[in-house]
């Protein structure tokens, strides 16, 4: 954890995640970035659009019988639709996503994409033109493409491991298989993959959540 | 610097009100941040609400509607409390293939989305699946429906681009009480699941009359076969039983001393027809126990009847029975024909220990015929014979009720299926040999 001092308005702040470079400043808004020893402040994050979801910055859970907290959340459009991404840091210092999109929570955790020196997928993602059906593997295990959605950034809280500014745009492809889904984010030259699944809420053990009018 | 004080909470998450661009009636958007398209419930003119600009995609002027579960109401189903938010009218074929259904979109802020669907007084409730979710347990699931389907009516909020005339491939699958149903959207494929839900449940769930909802007719495709339900229990019951009486005979069976006790070698003639013929007493020892006499008769195209009396030496206590016994046979137009039987096998029960005797009289067809003629008779008693006569009237009342449910299982399962284009060939060659009768 590394404690700051918010530029712009003075507040105090924290990077609980050593791999934070990006943060919403809590009082004002103002938009930080992590530099080598000090951060800087650029500009101020509007209003988060409204909606219904019972998470926050804050919130703890359990995964697998780990606990984990939310440090941050990027809001996602796209043409129909939009959906939320919530950056979690779990007790055994793993660094993963919970995604929460029409009324489904996933969790789930960026996997390298290489080991051993071998791409796990064999893709050049610089010219890929993603096709649905597509077949394509993640090391040994087959999966489809199942959903190619040409997203935006409507704004960001908390803590982030990327610059997650309005109006940052990335390819986001989905990849189902019988063994859990994956999710492939180009943004620019850069590209993560996440492989995860499907929780329930019940699952989740959510504590220090958002309250809901009238729920 | 000043303590540092703790930051300001996120407001809490509530419903989005806004007023119709078309009518200017107010809209309250229940699942904020979810729902992209919403049609006005005073107008049902088609808002885009996806982002925080509200954007017109077709304007109408239609009169408001009254829904079997309005908009916003709330109601318990599956331990959760849901709010209906959306509301739409589908349908598949056309003419007299025309079937139609609504859905009522479900949402809760914790547990997402579900769909109400009701189609003939019917209930299913479904829930969106994701591949790789286990489906419950002992589902074995059937196709039932395959077709196109299009959307004729949408009110109130969604979460996907609905709107009327949406065209979608739709393959069901059932094993009741569940139905599989599969979309098929350009490139989006969406599977989801469906449990049959009785009206009252419904009716309880959101506090309605249950008389207000839509009147039930048929038998839907998921719906559970009541029968299938009682027979499990019945079979149960039923071999229980058998195996119980099953138990009970084979102990006394072979417990039985089945004892030879007295063996008459009779021959009455023309002459000796009318005398009785009373045999040396024998003795039946406690306790008390059945006395079951086999007689034979040797009879050639005949009949012989005798009359039995079996007497306690000592109180003359008399018991009787009689037994007859017949033997037909010949040639009829090149084939040989049998009937009757020349043995009979009859019983005292419950005869005490003693000395007995035994009385004959027999009347013989025979006999009427000449004045040489004889009636042979061959008969062993034998005391403490096991009975299976109880045994076998016990099964046969025992099968009918097994039988009838099946039976109406059966009849239910066929209704169902009548309404499918993947009907079972068991059924589809009942359904076959009952229009071959008919033409």
């Amino acid at each position: 954890m590394r404690s700051y001092t918010c530029p712009a308005c003075g507040a105090p702040g924290t990077f609980q995640s050593s791999v934070s470079v990006y943060a919403v400043c809590a009082y004002c808004q103002s938009m930080i970035l992590r530099r080598n020893v000090d951060v800087e402040a650029f500009g101020k994050m509007a209003a988060l659009p409204p909606d219904m979801s019972p998470l926050r910055v804050g919130a703890r859970g359990m995964l697998d019988g780990v606990g984990f907290a939310l440090l941050g959340r990027v809001k996602i459009g796209w043409k129909d639709g939009v959906w939320n991404e919530w950056f979690m840091l779990t007790e055994d210092a793993r660094r993963g996503w919970l995604a929460e999109a029409q009324g489904f929570f996933a969790a789930c955790f960026e996997l390298p994409l290489a080991s051993d020196g071998r791409a796990l997928i064999n893709r050049n993602f610089a010219t890929w033109k993603p096709k649905p059906g597509e077949r394509v593997n993640i090391g040994a295990q087959a999966y489809e493409v199942a959903d190619i959605k040409h997203t935006v950034c409507l704004g960001s809280e908390g803590e982030l491991p990327f610059l997650a500014n309005r109006g940052r745009k990335a390819l986001s492809i989905d990849l189902a298989g019988s063994g859990g889904f994956a999710t492939l984010e180009i943004h620019q030259d850069e590209t993560r993959l996440y492989q995860g699944r499907y929780v329930g809420w019940d699952e989740l053990k959510l504590s220090d959540t958002r309250p809901l009018e009238g729920w | 610097m000043d303590a540092p004080t703790a930051p300001p909470a996120a407001p809490p998450g509530k419903p989005r009100l806004l007023d119709c661009p078309v009518c200017g009636g107010a809209i309250t958007l229940r699942a904020v941040g979810h729902s992209v398209n919403v049609a006005c419930m005073q107008c049902n003119s088609l808002l885009d609400v996806a982002l925080e600009e509200v954007k017109i995609l077709k304007k109408a002027h239609e009169k408001q509607r009254d829904l079997s579960i309005p908009l916003g109401a709330r109601g318990k189903l599956d331990g959760i409390e849901w709010e209906a938010v959306g509301y739409q009218e589908r349908s598949s074929g056309s003419g007299s293939d025309r079937y139609v259904w609504d859905e009522t979109l479900l949402f809760n802020p914790y547990h997402g989305f579900r769909f109400l669907a009701q189609a003939q007084g019917h209930w299913s409730l479904y829930r969106v699946i994701k591949s790789g979710t286990a489906l419950p347990a002992g589902t074995r699931f059937a196709r039932f429906f395959s077709g196109q389907t299009q959307t004729d009516y949408v009110l109130g909020e969604f979460y996907w681009r609905a709107r009327m005339g949406d065209q979608v491939h739709v393959t069901d699958s059932i094993s009741p009480p569940y139905v599989m149903s599969t979309e098929k959207n350009g490139e989006e494929i969406n599977v989801s699941l469906g449990a049959y839900l009785a009206r009252e449940e419904v009716a309880a769930a959101f506090g309605l009359d249950p008389g207000k909802l839509p009147r039930l007719q048929g038998i839907a495709p998921n719906q559970p076969s009541p029968f299938a339900a009682r027979v499990p229990g019945v079979l149960r019951a039923s071999l229980l039983a058998v195996a119980l009486a099953t138990g009970i005979q084979l102990v006394q069976a072979y417990s039985a001393k089945n004892q030879v006790v007295h063996n008459e070698h009779l021959t009455v003639t023309t002459t000796t027809r009318d005398e009785a013929r009373v045999t040396m007493p024998f003795e039946l020892e406690p306790p008390q126990a059945n006395v079951c006499l086999e007689s034979a008769a040797i009879l050639d195209n005949n009949w012989a009847e005798l009359s039995v009396t079996l007497v306690d030496a000592s109180s003359q206590e008399r018991r009787s029975l009689n037994q007859g016994m017949e033997s037909y046979s010949g040639v009829d137009s090149g084939e040989a024909w049998r009937e009757g039987d020349n043995i009979a096998n009859d019983c005292f029960p419950a005869v005490p220990g003693g000395q007995y005797r035994l009385i004959f009289n027999a009347e013989a067809g025979a006999l009427g015929w000449g004045a040489d003629q004889r009636q042979i008779f061959y008969i062993q008693a034998r005391r403490d014979v096991p009975i299976w006569s109880n045994w076998f009237a016990l099964l046969l009342a025992l099968l009918p009720y097994p039988f009838y449910l099946w039976l109406r299982h059966h009849s239910f399962e066929y209704t169902r299926w009548s309404d499918s284009d993947f009907m079972p060939e068991s059924y589809a060659s009942i359904r076959n040999s009952l229009n071959g009768e008919e033409e």
